[in-house]
């Protein structure tokens, strides 16, 4: 069973729901001031307040691209036309309802408040700050403006700049929250796993004792029982067939596995590439710890079992030159098909988007490496809060012809 | 010193919220809460004051704040860690209190209350049951939320002949729900938007974990048979290769082999014997004393998820960095379908210390089993749970 998130991306987690969140306050303040100039518009018709209805729509609409896309471009277009569309409602407003003569009236908080709410383009918490305070600064500098060319009176806007506070207040801590509780996670997540080893192995004792009960216990009470004598051949037989199983086979595999696939599978582990990768990396005083299932590697065939291992060690590289920690984890799973190895790390992370392109670890050491052999990668990071990166690879490639991964020694014609 | 609740039977809420999909998160989410609940004081506090002329009811005002108040504790006091999860019934309490504070807000200041936007009902009820997302499902929120603004719409409409600007009635009641609208919305957003995140993440990890049992089995298979090779390898293949070769059974082999059968059959026995935790908490390199007594092995009966969270906070007793733990004892006991745990860890400093510092792992603990209750001595922290197999 796993518990949670994993520490690396609650942070990500965390500032998309509160991105969301934001989107929720901005669509409902927008809505609220519809509402309102439609009540207005319906009690007073000889009001021109359809200006300032019209200039919500476009708002509400990128509201919905931003929701949608998350991207800069979107967020910025919000902003800019936020802002025009404020300065026209405001106009409108003050030129057109008796009541609304301050920068600080409700209605106009409203939309101000819909800008503050622009969200964030990034997984982190911390720049939707930024974004927010460019909404809030935006927001006040077209009231201001439309204050100045109408006349109306300029006061300080709570109401706003309280939602403004909200925003920052959930964000820093949001950005803030990796402390002990967060901490705690990864040895929730291995609690987890070693629980699930330790059922398995106790399984797997269960049926051992079985066969020692059943085979040696058995042969024993009959020696005790027949007390001094000869030892009938067929007796003799028994008891050598029944030692030579329980020391000579590998007696607990299902599917009748020979103990020399379960030999060969470990020394496949022992002398593969990723093996050597992990030493390695340990020699270069990183503390690298491997769980799950080593010995699946030695399924791998050569030419993948080498891309995999390179490619590894080039991660532990990175998590020793730019992690700022100095452990990292290895997981190793087999399933039917493919061979997964996990490499975490809890040191600063790196902003995927910021990377450039051609960096030449990731991209051509990991992913162009393991492209090759049919392998593909997915790497988890975000400033602040460590690297996750996964490899895949099949047991059997997809092409039957080798792919182009020089083997050593080559084939001779 | 006792906290926790009383002990609830029913171990888990079916309903996923942000805190049982994740409760560390809602663990570090605690501070938000805390800001909360005192913002919402704090608001309604100063609006009181700053508004004290329209007043024309005081002990309305102090009852209203009063209740706002309660409404702050229950959130505060709700969301405690070793309290979790957090129930319907402390969400129910929060809406009630909102809902008394909007009314009596109102009745403090009826007939000299000139605007509703000054009105601190909305805003208040709208932080406090911002601070029920991270702990309460999606539906929930939208249900509090929504009753909450019907109470304050009856309210501002009952009240609207009052106001001075002369507007329709519908324009005061969208300006006194609209803070309350916009807080609920982000609060059940932030509740989905969190689980989905959370849910997608286990979905994901579950399917990376599609570990081949068989593989997996294939090591630990070749472990387990070496381990009992050797052991044979001692006394019994020795034995048995002696009476091969003889051709027969000597004057005292009887004896021999009653003897061996006898050394095998008590180490066959201990192994069958052993529970998880006794295998958990006897391996080598524990570093703090440990005693478990659990003389009906009870413990094997502990659900999966009740295991990963003591597992994980054993690992954590055992970090010298975490807590500096000296002993620990577990007692447990099986009545029926029911097991109760008690834990006690000794600690070289004080038990207040250990427990903050263990809180992510007593969060846990808290969270699956439901009853988990902390005792504290000046050096002993004492956990007890228990665990209904129904």
């Amino acid at each position: 069973m796993l518990l949670g998130l994993p520490a690396h991306l609650a942070p990500a987690a965390l500032g998309d729901s509160v991105s969301r969140a934001c989107h929720a306050i901005a669509a409902t303040v927008l809505v609220a001031a519809a509402a309102l100039l439609l009540v207005k518009q319906v009690a007073s018709p000889s009001l021109l307040l359809w200006p300032a209805l019209a200039s919500l729509v476009p708002v509400l609409a990128l509201l919905v691209v931003v929701e949608r896309t998350r991207s800069t471009t979107a967020h910025l277009a919000y902003l800019i036309v936020g802002t025009a569309s404020l300065y026209w409602y405001a106009v409108t407003l003050f030129a057109q309802v008796a009541s609304v003569q301050a920068s600080d009236a409700f209605s106009l908080s409203l939309p101000k408040i819909a800008l503050v709410m622009v969200g964030s383009t990034a997984l982190g918490p911390r720049r939707g700050l930024l974004w927010s305070a460019a909404g809030y600064a935006a927001g006040e500098l077209a009231t201001q403006l439309a204050t100045r060319h109408t006349g109306a009176s300029l006061r300080l806007d709570v109401t706003t700049l309280l939602a403004f506070v909200l925003v920052a207040i959930v964000s820093v801590h949001a950005e803030a929250s990796r402390g002990r509780a967060r901490r705690a996670q990864p040895r929730l997540h291995r609690a987890a796993l070693e629980q699930q080893v330790q059922r398995l192995r106790a399984d797997v004792e269960g049926q051992a004792a079985a066969l020692v009960h059943d085979t040696v216990l058995g042969h024993l009470a009959a020696v005790a029982a027949a007390g001094p004598g000869p030892l009938s051949a067929q007796a003799a037989r028994s008891i050598s067939d029944d030692l030579e199983v329980l020391v000579g086979r590998d007696w607990l595999s299902p599917g009748g596995g020979t103990p020399d696939e379960a030999v060969a599978a470990a020394d496949g582990w022992e002398r593969s590439r990723l093996h050597a990768a992990v030493e390695q990396a340990r020699g270069d005083g990183l503390e690298v710890a491997v769980t799950g299932d080593v010995s699946s590697v030695g399924r791998l065939d050569g030419a993948t079992a080498d891309a995999l291992g390179l490619a590894v060690a080039q991660c532990l590289v990175n998590v020793g030159r730019h992690s700022g920690v100095d452990r990292a984890e290895i997981v190793v799973f087999g399933d039917g098909t493919d061979l997964t190895v996990m490499v975490i790390d809890d040191g600063v992370g790196f902003d995927q988007a910021a990377v450039a392109p051609d960096r030449l670890g990731l991209t051509n050491s990991v992913e162009a490496r393991l492209g090759r052999v049919d392998g593909h990668v997915q790497i988890w990071s975000s400033p602040g809060s460590g690297t996750s990166i996964v490899l895949r690879v099949p047991f059997a490639p997809a092409s039957p012809e080798p792919l182009g991964v020089g083997t050593e020694g080559g084939v001779s014609a | 010193m006792t906290d926790g609740a009383a002990p609830r039977t029913s171990a888990r809420a079916s309903v996923r919220t942000p805190q049982v999909v994740d409760p560390l998160g809602a663990l570090a989410a605690r501070p938000v809460t805390l800001a909360a609940g005192a913002a919402a004081l704090l608001l309604a506090s100063v609006q009181t004051l700053s508004r004290a002329s329209d007043v024309s009811t005081p002990w309305a005002a102090v009852v209203a704040l009063l209740a706002v108040a309660a409404g702050a504790v229950v959130l505060v006091v709700a969301a405690d860690p070793v309290r979790a999860p957090f129930g319907a019934g402390a969400a129910g309490c929060v809406a009630a209190a909102c809902a008394v504070a909007s009314v009596l807000s109102a009745v403090s200041t009826s007939g000299s209350n000139p605007f509703v936007r000054d009105d601190w009902a909305g805003v208040v009820s709208g932080v406090l049951v911002l601070g029920l997302a991270p702990y309460r499902p999606t539906r929930e929120i939208v249900v509090v939320g929504a009753a909450v603004a019907t109470v304050l719409a009856v309210v501002v409409v009952v009240e609207s002949p009052g106001f001075v600007t002369t507007v329709p009635t519908a324009t005061y009641v969208v300006v006194a729900v609209t803070p309350l609208l916009a807080l609920t919305a982000a609060s059940a957003v932030f509740s989905a938007v969190y689980v989905g995140h959370v849910e997608r993440w286990l979905a994901r990890a579950v399917g990376f974990r599609r570990v081949s049992t068989d593989d997996l089995r294939v090591t630990l298979a070749r472990s387990v048979q070496q381990d009992r090779v050797t052991v044979l390898n001692r006394e019994v293949v020795p034995f048995f290769a002696r009476l091969i070769a003889a051709g027969s059974v000597a004057e005292g082999d009887a004896d021999e082999a009653r003897r061996v059968a006898e050394a095998l059959r008590a180490s066959l026995v201990a192994d069958a014997d052993a529970t998880w935790l006794s295998r958990r908490l006897e391996a080598p390199g524990q570093r703090v004393a440990t005693e478990v007594v659990d003389p009906g092995r009870v413990a094997d009966r502990l659900g999966s998820e009740h295991r990963t969270a003591l597992w994980a906070f054993f690992a954590a007793v055992d970090d010298p960095s975490v807590v500096d733990a000296r002993s620990m004892r577990l007692v447990l006991t099986g009545q029926e379908a029911r097991v109760d745990v008690t834990i006690e860890l000794a600690v070289a400093s004080s038990a207040t210390a250990a427990r903050r510092s263990l809180s992510p792992y007593l969060t846990v603990l808290r969270l699956v089993s439901g009853d988990l209750r902390i005792d504290r001595s000046p050096s002993l922290l004492t956990l007890r749970f228990s665990y209904d197999q129904h």
